[in-house]
């Protein structure tokens, strides 16, 4: 019996196996678009047209009448599905309002009541290395101006978002 | 038969002249990448004890001119891959898969993946340079068999000093590399000088491999990296640690500093601590290899198949994604936006396709080596395994002692590049012999 040649053989058999392994473990389950790597919450960043601000400690934004844009990037290189959640409080007059929420590529609008607080939670697909821009607008012509020299029309104040 | 030497001439001429016009002129394109953390310590060149390998602080703290080191470096990388190309063609018979080779070699050869470590300044481009160079020897050498050239064996004495010089990972693999070689040449070769240029690059590789020891600051931070990354993280391994003295509130701290930027990076953040200090004089300097020596599962399955040993852990933190995904510096620095680079389709960006192109190409390998068996290409044979052993070590050494998932891979881009390589270079070189097989059999 050559020991050798079935040696080679073992070890070319052995290599197409690792192929097979890495074939059926580590990429397929990974297509389906809902599977990700990555933890897809660390991935999505974003940057508001408005400045962050700090509340105790607390960080925010405050979306005003004139028309708002939120820019989420993912920096992964995977596709991400999933739901982009905002929660929204009201502006320091208490009005209520109607929060509109639209992507820039997209026809389809969310629209939301806000009254003391608001969620709103809006799905959304992102390529990998790619950004999306949500335009927050309001439907109530009612001003919110403050008599602090702040000569901003308060909208509402985004106080957390996260990508579920 | 003047005319046919001329066209070949002309023709290795012209590929290469392309290659290094290519290469050279993205090099002057793009603004070298300094890296505010890794980069300056490549610009001090120390002798003993060194942080940095030689290989590279001589090379940059000679040069100094950021752009000069990018040209140099594309410059040197040219010539290699080129030298490497003329290598395998030379082994090729038919004409038609020369071509086929030529195309798909320097479709890899040009890949974003490989070139745009030329504007960095870091020790990735002239590391894999030096691979290059000793892949493209070795295969010379284990063609000549018995006669060696002496230029041959000078340009492979160059690339093992080369090597072992230009990373402390490559220099970790001396002795499995050299004390077979002393076999090699004070037992089986009888050739006075070139057991004395041996002798010579045994000096030097010993030098390389006692440095790249001789500097606690790379280990201390790798240690930490791994620690947070990967051992704290599975219940049992974190007991074996704590039991150890690991100071347990380290990794709040570590967690702390990866939120926000709080001047410190975490590994730096955890290293600095006067609790880790003290374990890593008491027990910390040798845990890593007492534990990879007393739990066997996570040091033979985990560096690829993580996953299998606890399901918490996705294939993100094993080698498989640092051999798949390659780095990515032209999309994600803004001082690459003037690149040329395409990533072409060795590095597919998504991973799921990243992982299907290496397991393409151990299937490539596995079945050329199945047709090189049947073909009897047994010196072939035997250099593709031993390389691909080699690259496998490696690996598992970088795996053990440091490759964080953020780090894998740039620390695992040479092995990447080598299973690419030898999937082209199996499967055109395998085709060939069997195609060299059947002709001789019709003949006969």
């Amino acid at each position: 019996m050559n020991f050798r040649l079935i040696g080679n053989y073992l070890i070319s058999i052995t290599i197409i196996i690792f192929g097979f392994f890495i074939l059926f473990y580590a990429s397929l389950p990974l297509f389906p678009k809902q599977v990700n790597e990555i933890d897809k919450q660390r991935v999505i960043g974003m940057r508001s047209s408005s400045p962050m601000e700090f509340d105790n400690g607390k960080e925010f934004w405050w979306m005003v009448r004139e028309g708002n844009t939120l820019t989420f990037h993912n920096s992964s290189d995977e596709i991400i599905v999933g739901f982009l959640i905002l929660e929204l409080a009201s502006n320091p007059c208490n009005n209520d309002e109607i929060i509109i929420a639209k992507f820039s590529d997209n026809m389809n609008q969310q629209r939301v009541e806000l009254r003391d607080s608001a969620i709103l939670s809006i799905p959304v697909e992102f390529n990998g290395k790619s950004e999306k821009i949500l335009n927050i607008n309001f439907e109530n012509e009612k001003k919110c101006l403050l008599d602090n020299g702040d000569a901003r029309d308060f909208g509402a104040k985004l106080v957390k978002w996260s990508y579920l | 038969m003047r005319f046919r030497t001329n066209a070949k001439i002309i023709s290795i001429f012209f590929v290469s002249l392309t290659y290094l016009t290519y290469r050279t002129f993205n090099a002057a394109l793009v603004d070298p990448f300094f890296d505010d953390f890794d980069s300056p310590a490549y610009f001090d060149f120390q002798l003993f004890p060194a942080f940095r390998t030689h290989g590279i602080t001589a090379v940059f703290s000679i040069i100094q001119n950021e752009l000069m080191i990018s040209l140099f470096q594309a410059f040197i990388g040219s010539l290699v891959w080129i030298y490497l190309w003329i290598v395998i063609n030379e082994k090729l018979n038919s004409k038609i898969l020369k071509i086929l080779f030529t195309i798909s070699f320097f479709i890899l050869a040009s890949s974003s993946i490989i070139v745009e470590h030329d504007s960095a300044m870091l020790s990735e481009s002239l590391s894999i340079s030096s691979t290059i160079l000793l892949f493209a020897t070795t295969i010379k050498i284990t063609e000549a068999s018995r006669k060696i050239f002496s230029r041959t064996f000078y340009a492979w004495a160059f690339a093992f000093v080369w090597f072992f010089s230009t990373k402390s990972s490559n220099s970790i693999l001396m002795p499995l590399i050299i004390i077979p070689l002393i076999y090699v040449f004070y037992v089986k070769y009888q050739f006075i000088k070139k057991k004395f240029i041996f002798g010579i690059i045994l000096v030097l590789s010993l030098f390389s491999f006692l440095s790249s020891f001789s500097s606690d600051i790379s280990k201390t931070l790798n240690t930490a990296g791994t620690i947070h990354n990967r051992l704290w993280l599975d219940d049992n391994w974190r007991k074996e640690l704590l039991l150890s003295g690991y100071p347990k509130f380290s990794h709040d701290l570590w967690l702390k500093h990866g939120i926000r930027d709080l001047g410190v990076p975490p590994d730096q953040a955890v290293v600095n601590l006067p609790e880790y200090k003290k374990w890593w004089e008491d027990q910390g300097e040798n845990f890593l290899i007492k534990f990879i020596l007393t739990n066997p599962d996570y040091a033979i399955l985990g560096p690829v198949a993580l996953p299998l040993l606890n399901s918490d852990f996705s294939f993100k933190q094993t080698l498989l994604s640092g051999w798949s995904q390659g780095t990515d510096m032209t999309f994600a620095e803004s001082k690459f936006r003037n690149s040329i680079l395409p990533r072409t389709f060795f590095w597919p960006d998504e991973p799921e396709k990243a992982y299907l192109t290496l397991s393409l190409c151990f299937i490539a390998i596995g079945l050329s080596l199945l047709v090189l068996i049947k073909t009897k290409s047994n010196s072939f044979f035997y250099s593709v395994v031993l390389t691909l052993l080699f690259v496998l070590v490696w690996s598992y050494l970088n795996w053990w002692f440091g490759s964080k998932p953020v780090d894998m891979p740039r620390h695992n881009l040479a092995a990447a590049i080598m299973f690419r390589l030898l999937a082209i270079f199996c499967v055109f070189y395998s085709i060939d012999q069997f195609i060299r097989q059947k002709k001789s059999i019709l003949i006969r």
